[in-house]
């Protein structure tokens, strides 16, 4: 198989990922699992899943609405205080 | 340390080909579309240069119109579809203008810079595939940091042109988009190209840059959950929204009670931006009857100095809006605290009541943030320089022809003269077109005499 571009440009520039960039990649992707597992069983709101998996609501509302706008979760009902509730779509 | 991208803008290539337009109009907001469309239609060769992967600048980000109601992308999209279409109008985006400098024979030599997209443009069908697979996400700019969006992305469903690109500085290098994209598109190899552009005149339609509302801390922006701006609040109602329906960023949960706290960076010395930004309390006003469209039960309050409803139907608008139940407090926001749950509180002089000190407490708080100028453009001439107003606008020595600017053959469009609302714009936009042809005749008469 050919070399990459991206590794072409890796080995050209002598380039080292910054460890900034490689904890945001591992961060959103275990935040992510997290979430989805979370809403595996049963639709949930935003403040139900921070609850269950101890994340800020902040970034639990972030990531829900970026899985969102992915076509990943989709909302299903709301409820009487005014929160949606989420599950995987199918 | 130095970034990636600016380890890869040292490697850009000079193209020796010369490049020749009658008009290059640089940004593609609605004044540089319109003034583009306007030149190229009177048969003038158009160079449009827009520093954004997309065309369309802040009006194909808002959701609707005042007074009209009429829906802000349903308007633009045709404009950016004709432009990108139109075959005396060359497009460059994601490009920069690095310096512009005066040719006696010839009008202006500019020279710009055409960022690499690390995507091969003629090949890219714009299918996602690359945004989808790339593990790192990234605030969207465009959605104000509402969501993210991925280090490879399409800027909008809606962009022109609807290109992939690659936000080197947030890439890993992990190769996942190029193995993925069906086209084989993605370059990383791909360099920076400076060309040299001879036009014969320029307009400048740059628009404004928003205010920061950090700025003004006693508002809380930033440290204040579901304290957000108005520009936010514009993404929340348009069609393209980033979250399913209009809902608080910190929890997901449907404001009942919205605040809305205009002049927040205008009228306002202490952040050095004395004038009105002209279009705040109808953008507000706006956005107050949209919401109790999206949510009927709400309450809206706007704290308000001064309500300026100076258009045609603007009057009639604001009572519009009274009928339809908005409250409005005269009275100036001294201070916004954190409330309980996610709630806001504010403090505020009702000035009607005598300028008792009164506290409110909402779901959510909007900062009506102001228009403040982006003439960063005018660091670019080289030996000649174009003058500004008091305030950091762009000034025309000519009261009588607003469009002028003291350059010869350089002409302004849009909110780069100072904030307007897009009618005010558009008009403004079509006058820059009509003195730039005028101009252009006269200088091919001239040279055709010569
Ligand atoms: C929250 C909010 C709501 C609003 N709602 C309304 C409304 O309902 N109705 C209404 O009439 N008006 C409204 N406005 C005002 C409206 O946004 C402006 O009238 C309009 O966008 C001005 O267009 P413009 O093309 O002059 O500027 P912009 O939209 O700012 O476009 C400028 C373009 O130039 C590009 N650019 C900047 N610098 C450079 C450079 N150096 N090189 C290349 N490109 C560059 C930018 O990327 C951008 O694409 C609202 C404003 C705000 C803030
Ligand atoms: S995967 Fe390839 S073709 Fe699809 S959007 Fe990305 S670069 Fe374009
Ligand atoms: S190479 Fe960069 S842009 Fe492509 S998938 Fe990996 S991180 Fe995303």
């Amino acid at each position: 198989m050919t070399k990459l571009t991206a590794q072409e440009l890796r080995d050209m520039l002598n380039i080292k990922i910054p460890e900034r960039l490689a904890k945001i990649s591992k961060e959103q992707a275990t935040a992510r699992t997290k979430i989805i597992s979370a809403i595996s069983d049963r639709p949930k709101t935003i403040p139900e899943i921070s609850e269950e998996i101890k994340m800020p609501v902040e970034k639990v509302t972030w990531n829900i609405m970026t899985l969102y706008r992915y076509g990943v979760v989709e909302p299903v009902e709301k409820t009487d205080e005014g929160y949606y509730r989420y599950r995987v779509r199918k | 340390m130095s970034s990636l991208f600016s380890k890869i803008i040292e490697r850009a290539e000079e193209v020796s080909e010369e490049k020749e337009f009658d008009a290059v109009v640089i940004g593609a907001g609605i004044a540089g579309m319109e003034a583009s469309l306007d030149l190229a239609d009177m048969g003038y060769s158009v160079l449009l240069i827009e520093k954004e992967p997309t065309i369309g600048g802040k009006m194909f980000l808002l959701s609707k119109v005042f007074p009209t109601l009429d829906c802000a992308s349903c308007i633009s999209t045709p404009k950016m579809a004709a432009v990108a279409h139109h075959p005396n109008i060359t497009l460059w985006t994601y490009s920069e203008v690095l310096k512009i400098r005066r040719d006696s024979e010839r009008g202006y030599v500019l020279r710009v810079m055409k960022k690499p997209r690390f995507v091969d443009e003629s090949a890219c069908t714009g299918c996602y595939t690359c945004e989808e697979v790339c593990p790192i996400d990234v605030p969207k700019e465009l959605d104000f940091n509402l969501r993210a969006r991925r280090a490879a992305y399409i800027p909008f469903d809606t962009a022109v042109p609807k290109i992939a690109v690659i936000d080197i500085d947030n890439c890993i290098l992990c190769g996942k988009c190029e193995r993925e994209c069906p086209v084989n598109a993605i370059n990383f190899l791909q360099k920076p190209k400076i060309y040299t552009v001879k036009a014969k005149s320029i307009i400048i339609a740059t628009g404004y840059n928003l205010f920061q509302a950090e700025k003004k801390e006693q508002y809380g922006f930033g440290t204040i959950p579901n304290v957000v701006t108005s520009m936010q609040m514009e993404r929340l109602l348009s069609p393209t929204r980033p979250f399913n329906h209009v809902l608080r960023p910190m929890d997901g949960k449907e404001p009942a009670s919205i605040g809305y706290v205009l002049c927040t960076g205008s009228k306002d010395r202490t952040v050095g931006n004395p004038i009105c930004s002209q279009v705040c309390c109808m953008y507000s006003i706006k956005q107050a009857q949209l919401i109790l469209g999206a949510l009927p039960l709400a309450d809206v309050t706007i704290y308000y100095m001064d309500i300026r409803a100076y258009g045609k139907g603007f009057e009639e608008f604001y009572n519009q809006a009274q009928a339809m139940g908005v409250r409005f407090i005269h009275g100036r926001v001294a201070k916004v605290e954190k409330g309980e749950g996610g709630s806001v509180k504010v403090k505020y002089e009702n000035i009607d009541e005598g300028g008792k000190l009164e506290t409110a407490e909402h779901d959510l708080l909007v900062l009506s943030v102001g228009l403040l100028p982006n003439c960063e453009i005018t660091k670019v001439f080289n030996g000649i320089s174009l003058s500004l107003d008091e305030f950091g606008w762009l000034l025309s020595p000519d009261p009588t022809n607003p469009v002028k600017t003291n350059l010869e053959g350089v002409f302004a469009a849009g909110c780069s003269t100072g904030p307007k609302d897009i009618p005010d714009t558009v008009v403004q936009a079509a006058s820059a077109a009509a003195e730039c042809a005028a101009y252009l005749k006269k200088v091919n008469i001239i040279a055709e005499e010569r």
